[in-house]
Formats: C-alpha cells, structure tokens, sequence
C-alpha cells in the first residue's frame, strides 16, 4: 500500500518538475508546480511528518504559489518566442557534471544511523506539531528569532522594490 | 544592612547619572540633585563610620566582574578604619563643595555639566577608597583622573585651561603606567589582586627577585617602587608635580574638592593602604620618604613669590602632600593620614576662601591687585584668617597637631628621619610665611584694587559662606582628635587595627623584653596573644637604628616603627582581615603609649614648642613685609636675582620638559603626520588599495558577462569541483 | 517499508530538474520556479532523515527553508515586478546590466 503510495506520488512529482521547466505558458509551470508542492505534502504524509504536510500545501501552494499567479495576472508576460537561453550548450555540459555528482553523492551512501532520540512511536504519542515545536521552541529559538527578522526585511524589501517612487513619477510626468 | 552601604558611591553616580542624561532640560536647577544625594552619602558615610567603630572593618564582594581563567577580579565594598575616615573626609568637602558650587557657579552656562562632573569625581573618589582589591582601585583611580581632566576643562573656550587639563591627564598617565604595572607586578607575583590575599601573602615572596635591564632588584621593591610611581603622579609629587599648580585653571570649587582635599591624597591614601608591601621594602621606603621631603621643600620655595592667589595655595598644597608622603615613607602612616585629614578640611577651606575673593573681586586672581579685602567681606576674611593659622601650623588649629605628629615621628626616624625634620621645620617656616603673605597682600596692605572692581566687591552670598564657616570650625576642632598632650590619641586609636605593627601585638609585658620587631601575626592564624609568643624573628629583625637616644622604641607611637628596621617584622597581615583583632588592640596600644609618655612626653613638649616658634617667626616675617608696604622684599629679590627668578619661574621645570619631552614629542608627531600619515597610510596605502581596485576591476570586468544564469552555471560547476575534491580525492 | 533511498533518489531527480530549469531557460519566472524546487527537493530530504534517522530536527529545518523560501519569494517577485516596470521584459539574457 505505502509503496503503490509512493510509487504514485514520485511519478507524478517527478512528471510535474519536467513540466514546470518545460512547458512555455507561465500559468502552466506555475500550475504544475502546485500540483508537484500537493504530492510533495504527500509525499511528507508517508514520512509521519503530518504538519510539515500542512504547512506545506498553507504556505507554498496557499501562498508562495498564488503569489506568483498574482504577478503573472498583474504584469501579463507575454509568451516568448524563444524559450531556451543561450547558454544551453555549456549548460548541458555543466548539468551533467551536476548529474554525475548527484549520482556519485547517491552511491556513497554514508547516511548515518538512526538516533532513536525521536522514533516514530515517540512523535506518535505526543504528536507531530508538539515535537517539533519543543524542539523549535527551545534548541532554536535564537535561529527562529532570526528567521522572523528574514521575513520583517523580506517584506520591507518587497514593499520599497514594488512601490513607485516619487522620482519615477516625476519622470512620467515629463514623458507626458 | 551592611551591603546598604554600597549606596555611598552609587548615590553620586545615580545624581551624575540623572543630571548628565537629562542636562538639557536642567537649566541650572542640577543641585536640587546633586546636593541632597551626596549629603545623603555623606550621612551613609557617617554610619558607615560608627559602624566601623563599633563593629570593626566591613568587606564583602558585590559580584564578579571580569572573570577570565584564574583572574577573577570583583566589585568589592572594604571600608576598615583607614576607608571609613577617607570616606567621612570625601563625602563631607564633596557636599561643602557642592553647596559652594551652587553659589560660585551660578550664571555659569556649564552649570548642570559641572555638577554632573563633581558628582562623578565623588562616586569615583569613593569608589576608590571603598575598593577590596586592586583593579577596583585603579579603575577609581582612572576615573578620577578622568573627572579632574573633564573639570579643568570645563571653561574649554579659555586655552590656558584645555592646555592645563591635557597636562594634568597626560602627567596623571605616566603615573598611572607605573601604577598599573605595579598591579601587573602583583598579580604575577601573588596571583590575586584582592587586598586581604596580597597583603597576607607578599611577605613569603620576600628575597626573590626580578631582573630589571640585566640587574635582579628585589621583587617586593619592585612592586613597592612602581606603585609609588603611580603615587607620585596622583599626589604631584617631585617630578610629576607641575601639573597640579597649572590645574588651578578649573573653578576654585574644583581646586577645594580635587586638587587639595581628596584626589591628590589617593596616592597618600594607596600607599597607606599597601604599607604591608612597603614596610617590607627599606629601600622603596626611603625613597618614598626623600620624594616627599624633596617635594615638601620644592613646593614650598616655589610658593614663597607666586602672585596668584590659587597658584600659591596650590604649591602650599604640593608642599603638604610632600609632608604626607614623608611621613608614610617613614612608616609613620597614622601621622601621614592624620595630616591627610586635617589637610583635606583646611586646605577646601582656604580654596573656597581664596574662590570666595575671587568671586567677590570679579575674577581677579592676582594677590598685587588686591588689598584691604577685609572691609568688604568679614565672613571671608575670619574664615581665610583661620585657614591660615590653621595651614602654617599654629596651636590650636588642625594643622598644628598633625604637621607636629610627623614631625615628631620624623624626628624619632633615625638619621634620615632627623634630617627630614629639620627640612620639615624649614619647610614649615616658609609655610607660615607664604601662607601669610597672601593674607595679608589680600586682607591688609595697600588697597590696590581697581575702582571697577572695587565697586563690585561684595561679601560672597549663604551658600558660599556656610561652607567656609563649617569648614572653618572644622580646622579648628579636627586636630584635637589627634592631640598627642592631654587624653587619648583618638586619630591613632581609630586607625591602630589598619596600621598596626607587631609592636602593638605584644602584651605589655613582652613590649619592653622583645625586640620590638619581631613577632609576626598572620591574619586569621591565631589570636594576638597567641601570635605574640609563636612569632617567628625573621632574620635581620632587630636592626641598626631601632631604639633611638633616649626614645625607647615601643615609646614611639604604635606604627612608628623606624623604617631601617621595618621589613621583616611587619610583614603581617593588612589590618584588614584581623578585623577580630581590633577589640584588643587599642588595650596594647594604650598600654604601651602610657608606658612611653614619661620618657618622651618633654622632648615632644620641646619640640612642639621649636616648630610653633618657627611657624610664628614666619608668620611675623610676613607681618613685618606686608602688613604695611614695605621696600624689604624687593630689595631681597634684586639682591638674590638667581633664587628669585627661579622660585618665580618655578626652578624652570615646565621650561625643562618643554625641551626634554614636549618639543621632541611634538617634532616627533609632525613628522609621523608628513611621513608616515600623508606619505605612507594616506598615498600607499590608501590610495594604493583605490587604486589597485579599479585597475584589478577594470581588468576583471572582461570575465563578467553580467548575466545571471552565467554566473549560476559557474557556480553549479564550482560545486562538482568542490564535491569532486572532497570526496572523490 | 519504502527504503531510504528511494526518496533519496526522487528528491536528486527534482533537484536536477529544478538546476536544468535555473540554467537552461530565459525566463525569469521560471527560473524562480526552478529554485522553489530545487528547495522543495531538498525539503524532500530533510523531512526523509528526519524520519528515517529519527531525529525531529530535519523537519525543524524544513521549518527554516519554508522561511527562506517566502523571503525568496516576496524579494524575488518584488524585483520582477521592478524589473518588469523599466525593461518591460522577463528575459534574463537582455539584463545584463550587473556588468556595470
């Protein structure tokens, strides 16, 4: 049963990644992307880690995903003639040496061995959510702090990026 | 309730806290800060004080401070005997002062920042003589270096005064090296920095040695020598001394509170405080003792022609201080602090006097241009007029029975003590006469004054003259505390368990058998009784020069212990750990003081009798010469033009390190600036690195494509290389 | 039971598609596509250890990526939308201005 699980949502995550970088329309890799980030969550269902599930379908295909429908809808990007840059001969060279490493990083196979510290049975009785968060809330508090002073500058820099200056209205005024 | 006393400090530094935060929106209402806080300290003090008298010496660690491996220095409160009465002299002329202020600095558009600054200088002063160890010690003693920098400056629109700050913290500074390696020294030596450890330790480092430029000098001596440099500095002793007269730059009121009552005795007061290391050390010692002779001397001569009323009473101050470090140098530390004491109340007190003048004469500092002063201000001329009875020595004033006290244990110092005295007798001969000098050029003479001034000439208002009168009483009462004729010795008394010598650790019994030197008590060992029968003589205890002619040596007052025969023998514990064994000893110290009078008590008598007559001859001099005007003194300089002028030009050391120091620093520094800053940082450097960027840029900017998916390709392969390297090779 | 490295495996195929797509197209909203999974490739990952090693610190990364990520997101965006307004392009080949 887990294994015809995962089976099916490889496939399909595998399917929609070559999609979101092959298909020309925006809206299409955008929206294959989202398919790919539902069976991710799945994908972490299969792994125990339930919550992570959650917040992965609230914040990337809640809010990361239809962000960028947002922009696409704003800026209405036209579909290019060209899809392919450049690059791509050096490119291919370049991504089998990447390939080649990833298959190399796959072979060694040194991955360590289980802790024990949480097994499954472990996160089961008090849950998911409360493991994580003791551990959020106590080992890394201070990287957490941090991570919401990311979000506060994030957000700072996305506001002043986006918003017309003065300056460039003075300039269209001139242009009129 | 004990740790409340921590409040003594922190209530100045909160008052300068509030003050300099809030400066601004003061608008010259700081007092109503400043004054009550340190009045309140003052109170704490004065606790403190019966306190220590009840119960003995106070200590305890407030926390840790910067710990650092085996260096765990603490903020520590101690206040033992030698604290409590520093404590009672600071925060008594810091709030006198601070009231005077109020007065004095009135319209001052520096007002608020002034109060902040004496607030500070009081919890640094504080924090110094409270402080258990070392490093507190110094960190009192930088910052009060630092405030007196920040106060003379406080008019920096006038040159003189910025030029004067610069000295004063630049002179402070070479001391204060020699301080700090001292502290160095100690802590690689004992490896503690708290007083009661170094104190109870330094006697086993006795006989080793460190090598200074290829020549082993003995450890002790090294420490001891290297400390008093740090002294020398603080106190304008010989050598570092041309500071303090120009320091007179500041506000008089600055002058009372640090340039004469408290922050020039910190070096006074630290040697007192390591007289364990000291007493150790003959030759730190005698040192010591010719500085302060030598400094007792120069100051004088220099004030007998200075016509700035602030400049002489300053060289007056440098010649007392002189007096003090004499008298530690020859172990005679009660005497030193005595003198201390009733220094730091008659001297404020003919600063605010002198301050009070100037005030009134609009500005005028210069004793020519004064005169007949008494008919405009009687309050402060009684003051003035009782200061300097009090400063030239003359019975009953304060100054009398201190200066006579180190006198006489001078006197009772062996050879070198008895040449110290009669340069002391010199010394305060000349006291008298300068000291008179100025009062009778500003209070009789002739009225030299301007129309100007004169017309605006005033008594000084309440705030100025309540101060003066209180200090006044003062100098007339505190010397009786110490009177060595009728009754107790209640100065000694109080400061026997700081200072006390094995000699008053033996029964009376064993007083006259002993040799006086040789019973050693460490803290805590045992009991004194104990102590005095296990005491170990070290070797060289009873030594050339103990008993003097006719003066049993246990006869002496109980720290007199001549200084050739120092060393060993009083290598016990500070007074501070054997707080338990204060309860006995004023029995001993009583005892043995009876026991001594009948020899001594006609020869003090004799010699009390020489030094007032002197101090009067002196005083008369001065009658004679400017009572009325009198040709006598101008015809003296133009006979003696050499000793005038170089009395006058202050024996020509500020000319001297001009030309040793100054100028080569100066040439020094420009030629670092032409060379090394304009040329080397500025041109190589500099623009060397501007430039060697753009043409490294500009060479470079061949290899950027400036497209972003190139650079991530790029990037993408630098890390199969990597991966390639780390794992594969 | 799915062995370890089957996820191993599918996280290495997405991250490799996720470089394909950064370095292989000309447009910018697909390139930031491509890193979003790229970094849900190596969420992939982490939430496997996680589970697999037992340990529930992968998944409190997991947690820090997710931050990344929307950071990424808003400042990413933000500038293509600035872009968008003074080029009127999302091609990354015609900005090449970072030279100067």
């Amino acid at each position: 049963m887990m294994e015809a699980m995962f089976i099916y949502l490889a496939t399909v995550c595998v399917v929609c990644a070559v999609l979101t970088v092959t298909l020309r329309q925006p809206v299409y890799n955008v929206l294959s992307l989202l398919t790919l980030f539902f069976h991710v969550a799945g994908l972490y269902v299969l792994l125990n880690a339930e919550f992570l599930a959650v917040v992965q379908i609230i914040v990337y295909a809640g809010a990361i995903l239809v962000l960028y429908l947002f922009v696409l809808m704003l800026l209405n990007v036209r579909t290019q003639s060209r899809h392919l840059h450049r690059q791509w001969p050096f490119a291919v060279l370049i991504l089998g040496a990447v390939g080649a490493m990833l298959v190399g990083a796959l072979h060694s196979g040194v991955w360590g061995s289980a802790s024990g510290e949480s097994t499954a049975a472990a996160i089961h009785e008090i849950g998911d959510t409360q493991a994580i968060g003791l551990r959020l809330y106590t080992d890394y508090l201070l990287p957490f702090e941090v991570a919401s002073l990311v979000l506060l500058v994030a957000m700072i820099g996305a506001i002043v990026l986006t918003k017309k200056s003065l300056i460039d209205d003075h300039i269209d005024q001139i242009k009129e | 309730m004990m740790t409340s006393y921590v409040l003594i400090p922190l209530l100045p530094l909160f008052s300068f806290i509030v003050v300099g935060l809030f400066q601004k929106w003061m608008r010259g209402l700081a007092h109503l800060v400043c004054v009550p806080l340190v009045f309140a300290s003052f109170g704490m003090s004065l606790l403190a004080f019966i306190d220590v008298m009840r119960g003995g010496p106070i200590n305890f660690d407030l926390y840790e401070w910067i710990p650092v491996g085996d260096f765990r220095p603490t903020f520590g409160i101690m206040i033992d005997q030698l604290t409590a009465s520093m404590l009672l002299l600071v925060t008594l002329v810091s709030s006198l002062v601070h009231l005077y202020t109020v007065g004095y600095m009135h319209g001052d558009k520096g007002y608020d920042r002034f109060f902040a600054y004496i607030s500070l200088f009081t919890f640094s002063m504080l924090a110094l003589v409270m402080s258990n160890n070392f490093l507190q010690l110094f960190f009192g003693w930088e910052m009060v270096g630092l405030c007196s920098y920040l106060l003379i400056v406080h008019w920096y629109e006038r040159g003189p005064a910025t030029k004067a700050s610069l000295k004063a913290f630049i002179q402070n500074r070479v001391g204060d090296l020699g301080f700090a390696l001292g502290i160095f020294l100690i802590w690689v030596t004992v490896g503690s920095l708290d007083y009661g450890t170094v104190f109870a330790a330094i006697g086993e480092h006795q006989g080793e040695t460190v090598s200074l430029l290829g020549m082993d000098v003995s450890v002790i001596t090294m420490i001891a020598l290297l400390l008093f440099i740090g002294a020398v500095g603080k106190s304008a002793q010989f050598l570092l001394h041309s500071w303090l007269p120009d320091a007179m730059e500041g506000p008089t009121p600055i002058s009372a509170l640090i340039h004469a009552a408290t922050m020039v005795t910190a070096g006074i007061f630290m040697v007192s405080r390591c007289h364990p290391i000291f007493n150790l050390s003959p030759t730190a010692m005698t040192v010591v003792a010719l500085t302060g002779g030598f400094t007792a001397l120069f100051g004088a001569t220099i004030a007998l022609t200075q016509n700035d009323i602030k400049k002489v009473v300053a060289y007056s101050t440098m010649s007392q201080l002189g007096y003090m470090v004499m008298a530690c140098g020859l172990g005679a530390y009660t005497a030193g602090m005595f003198h201390l004491l009733t220094h730091g109340v008659f001297k404020a007190l003919l600063f605010l006097a002198a301050g009070s003048v100037i005030h009134a004469l609009s500005a005028e500092q210069d004793i020519r241009r004064m005169g007949q002063a008494r008919r405009y201000m009687p309050t402060t001329y009684w003051t003035m007029l009782w200061g300097s009875l009090a400063l030239s020595g003359i019975f009953p004033f304060a100054g009398f029975f201190s200066k006579d006290e180190i006198l006489w244990q001078a006197f009772n110092a062996g050879l070198l003590g008895k040449g110290l005295w009669l340069l002391g007798l010199v010394v305060a001969f000349m006291t008298a006469f300068y000291t008179f000098r100025v009062f009778f050029m500003v209070f009789y003479g002739q009225d030299n004054m301007d129309k100007e001034v004169k017309h605006h000439a005033h008594e000084s208002p309440a705030v100025i003259t309540i101060p003066l009168v209180v200090l006044a009483v003062g100098s007339l009462l505190v010397g009786w505390l110490g009177n060595p004729l009728f009754g107790t010795n209640y100065v000694h008394r109080f400061l026997q368990p700081v200072f006390h010598s094995s000699v008053s650790h033996v029964p009376e019994e064993h007083a006259g058998s002993l040799p006086a030197l040789t019973a050693t008590a460490f803290a805590g060992e045992t009991d004194e009784s104990g102590a005095a029968h296990e005491g170990v003589p070290m070797e060289g205890a009873p030594m050339e020069g103990a008993p003097m002619e006719g003066v049993p040596m246990e006869g002496a007052p109980m720290e007199g212990a001549p200084m050739e025969g120092a060393p060993a023998g009083m290598s016990e514990n500070a007074g501070v750990a054997a707080g338990h064994a204060m309860a006995a000893a004023p029995h001993a110290a009583g005892a043995a003081g009876e026991h001594a009078g009948g020899h001594s008590r006609g020869l003090e008598m004799l010699l009390m009798a020489l030094s007032l007559a002197v101090a009067a001859a002196g005083i008369y001099m001065a009658y004679l010469w400017y009572y009325r005007p009198n040709p006598a003194p101008a015809q003296l300089a133009a006979t003696y033009q050499v000793l005038y002028q170089g009395s006058l030009n202050k024996w020509y050391w500020d000319e001297l390190y001009d030309m040793v120091f100054v100028r080569p620093t100066m040439r020094l520094a420009h030629g670092m600036w032409r060379v090394a800053d304009e040329i080397v940082i500025d041109k190589v450097l500099v623009d060397g690195v501007a430039i060697t960027t753009r043409i490294g840029g500009e060479i470079l900017k061949f290899f950027q494509t400036g497209r972003v998916q190139h650079y991530a390709m790029v990037m993408s392969l630098g890390i199969c290389v990597i991966f390639i390297g780390f794992f594969l090779l | 039971m799915i062995p370890l490295s089957s996820y191993l495996v599918l996280s290495a195929v997405l991250f490799f598609i996720g470089v394909v797509g950064v370095l292989m197209r000309r447009s910018i909203i697909v390139v930031l596509l491509s890193i979003e999974l790229m970094l849900n490739a190596v969420n992939i990952n982490f939430v496997a250890f996680s589970h697999y090693l037992e340990s529930i610190t992968g998944q409190v990364f997991v947690f820090f990526t997710l931050t990344v990520a929307a950071a990424e997101v808003a400042v990413g965006l933000a500038l293509l939308i600035a872009i968008y307004r003074n080029r009127r392009t999302v091609n990354v080949e015609e900005l090449d201005v970072m030279k100067w």
